[in-house]
């Protein structure tokens, strides 16, 4: 008698993005013009993209601040429009500039943390010390980097599905730019998304699963970090054989930034998100065609 | 605390405590200036009674001013307060933080009304007793010849003061009646007018809203007195016998009117503040 093991394998679509025009004015060019990309369950999302080609306007799309024009934002089936209580206590956005009251850090959580049913005072107190912030702060005495380190901290343990960050590490000293890192990658779990826009992509390449590059309303690259180093070889290099083999060339301290082809999936390289932001800026076909060749 | 679309009281309340808690010294000092406008209109009042030429034969004079003055002081304060109901939504910041928050705008809208539409009203009348009672200290220790009665007192208790000043009980009930309706109607109009005008939202209602409500009210009254006169309904009275409650009726509508629109208005808004 055969037995037959059937396994379902199911990409859950948390975040859909159908089809979105959004412009900040009436007689303004719309900054996302049918737009849509798709987020799914689970990992780091690094969402680049020039200045002004809407990736803040996209994460406040995302948590439902923003109403677009036309198109729909969808978090796992409901669209954010309605903000709805439900769909905004999964989501949580850290943006570029925010603003904290001006009380202690203890009535903060007390006050705040209601509205977040899966809210954890231990993993709060856990992100202070990994970002070395006392539990018994006065929020209006803090620096402007200080009040960003204990809001991304409420941010995490307040254990939303989704977390938008939008330049997370603008305003952090170097110490705290490598403790955000450990600090994100330290809370990741299977059913939590973090959806980062950056320019500083030296900060996280090295904690992203996943890649989103945008440019003028169109998605240039959306792979993961794991299909982008097998397809790809990212080297410092001068050597002219390199050099005419490669797909992309910038200049770089220590010779050029290469990318070229991966011939050797198993022996992936480290992955240079400034090249290949360049490359994907500079030459969006090839890059495309690279991920859709077998 | 539960996270579900429909109305939470207990989600509401404690979205007033959270906005009392963030605004503790702003509403500390909005309640310091009232109190202390009432004890600067009880205490100017002072030489103003005790040197009134005809007491005190005409006390009930003095009652009429000193009544009036407080509730019309206490009315453009509580018009000032309504017009900052909303003033977090003047920024950015504020604004993300405010529609960041799992929470339906309608319970963030009745957070506020539940302070500056039922509490200071409240705290109101106890600053009016307090700057009263302080009026009366004051002018027994400086003016020893005078008598100095509280003149807070509530208004429909029946004795020969009030009584000569506004008629029978059932007339007190009305005039009563008649400044609360008052005064929520002018005070629903600048909560409107917190939840539209982002900036300079005071002068902005008063300027507008003031401006239609005269054109409303001088339609109202040149209409009423076409149709009051028999023009239309020679015999008609019906309108006469019922002004008042109809008038009442109006009034209520048109503070609920206020305060929806208000909310309404709350449900539309963005972060981005320009029009598109």
């Amino acid at each position: 008698m055969h037995t037959f093991a059937v396994y379902y394998f199911t990409i859950t679509l948390m975040l859909e993005i159908k089809d979105i025009t959004f412009s900040y004015g009436r007689h303004r060019p719309p900054v996302l013009n049918d737009f849509s990309a798709n987020i799914r369950d689970g990992g780091i999302y690094g969402l680049l993209g020039r200045n002004g080609a809407g990736k803040s306007t996209l994460l406040y799309l995302a948590a439902g601040l923003l109403t677009p024009q036309s198109g729909h934002v969808y978090y796992n089936g409901t669209d954010t429009r309605f903000r709805r209580p439900s769909t905004l206590s999964d989501i949580f956005i850290v943006p570029e500039e925010f603003s904290l009251p001006n009380i202690r850090l203890r009535e903060f959580l007390r006050l705040n943390s209601r509205f977040y049913p899966n809210f954890s005072l231990d993993d709060m107190r856990r992100h202070l010390d990994t970002f070395e912030l006392e539990s018994d702060l006065h929020l209006g005495s803090l620096s402007m980097g200080q009040k960003k380190k204990a809001f991304m901290c409420f941010a995490l343990a307040c254990n939303t599905s989704l977390l938008l960050l939008d330049e997370p590490t603008n305003g952090l000293d170097i110490p705290g730019k490598s403790r955000f890192r450990k600090f994100i990658v330290s809370s990741m779990t299977d059913d939590r998304t973090i959806l980062i826009s950056t320019h500083q992509v030296r900060d996280i390449d090295r904690i992203l699963d996943h890649v989103v590059i945008t440019e003028r309303s169109r998605v240039l690259l959306d792979r993961s970090t794991a299909e982008i180093t097998e397809r790809l070889r990212f080297v410092n290099s001068d050597s002219p054989a390199l050099m005419q083999q490669a797909l992309f060339a910038q200049p770089a301290v220590g010779g050029s930034a290469l990318i070229l082809p991966n011939d050797n999936p198993d022996h992936p390289t480290e992955l240079n998100l400034e090249s290949l932001f360049e490359y994907a800026l500079n030459n969006p076909e090839s890059l495309t065609s690279r991920f859709t060749q077998q | 605390m539960t996270n579900t679309d429909r109305f939470s009281a207990a989600r509401t309340l404690s979205l007033t405590a959270l906005y009392i808690s963030e605004n503790r010294r702003k509403l500390l000092l909005r309640t310091a200036l009232l109190v202390g406008v009432m004890i600067c209109i009880a205490i100017i009042n002072i030489p103003y009674s005790y040197n009134w030429e005809e007491w005190p034969q005409r006390e009930d004079i003095k009652l009429g001013d000193m009544t009036a003055l407080y509730y019309f002081g206490g009315l453009i304060l509580s018009c000032l307060g309504s017009s900052l109901m909303m003033e977090d939504i003047r920024s950015k910041e504020g604004r993300i933080r405010l529609l960041m928050r799992p929470t339906p705008i309608t319970e963030t809208f009745l957070s506020r009304w539940l302070i500056y539409v039922i509490a200071f009203p409240v705290i109101f009348l106890l600053s009016v007793a307090l700057a009263d009672a302080i009026r009366v200290g004051i002018a027994a220790i400086t003016l020893p010849d005078y008598y100095a009665e509280f003149i807070f007192r509530p208004i429909f208790i029946d004795n020969e003061n009030t009584r000569s000043v506004l008629g029978p009980p059932h007339y007190r009930t009305t005039f009563v009646a008649s400044f609360i309706y008052i005064y929520f109607f002018i005070q629903s109009l600048f909560v409107l007018g917190s939840t539209i005008w982002t900036r300079s939202s005071f002068l902005k209602t008063f300027i507008v809203f003031g401006a239609l409500t005269a054109i409303y009210m001088i339609c109202a009254m040149m209409t009423g007195e076409y149709l009051m006169y028999g023009k239309i309904w020679p015999e008609h009275l019906w309108i006469k016998d019922h002004f008042k409650e109809i008038m009442f009726a109006m009034a209520t509508a048109a503070i609920l009117f206020n305060w929806t629109l208000g909310c309404i208005r709350l449900h539309e808004l963005d972060v981005t503040t320009t029009k598109r």
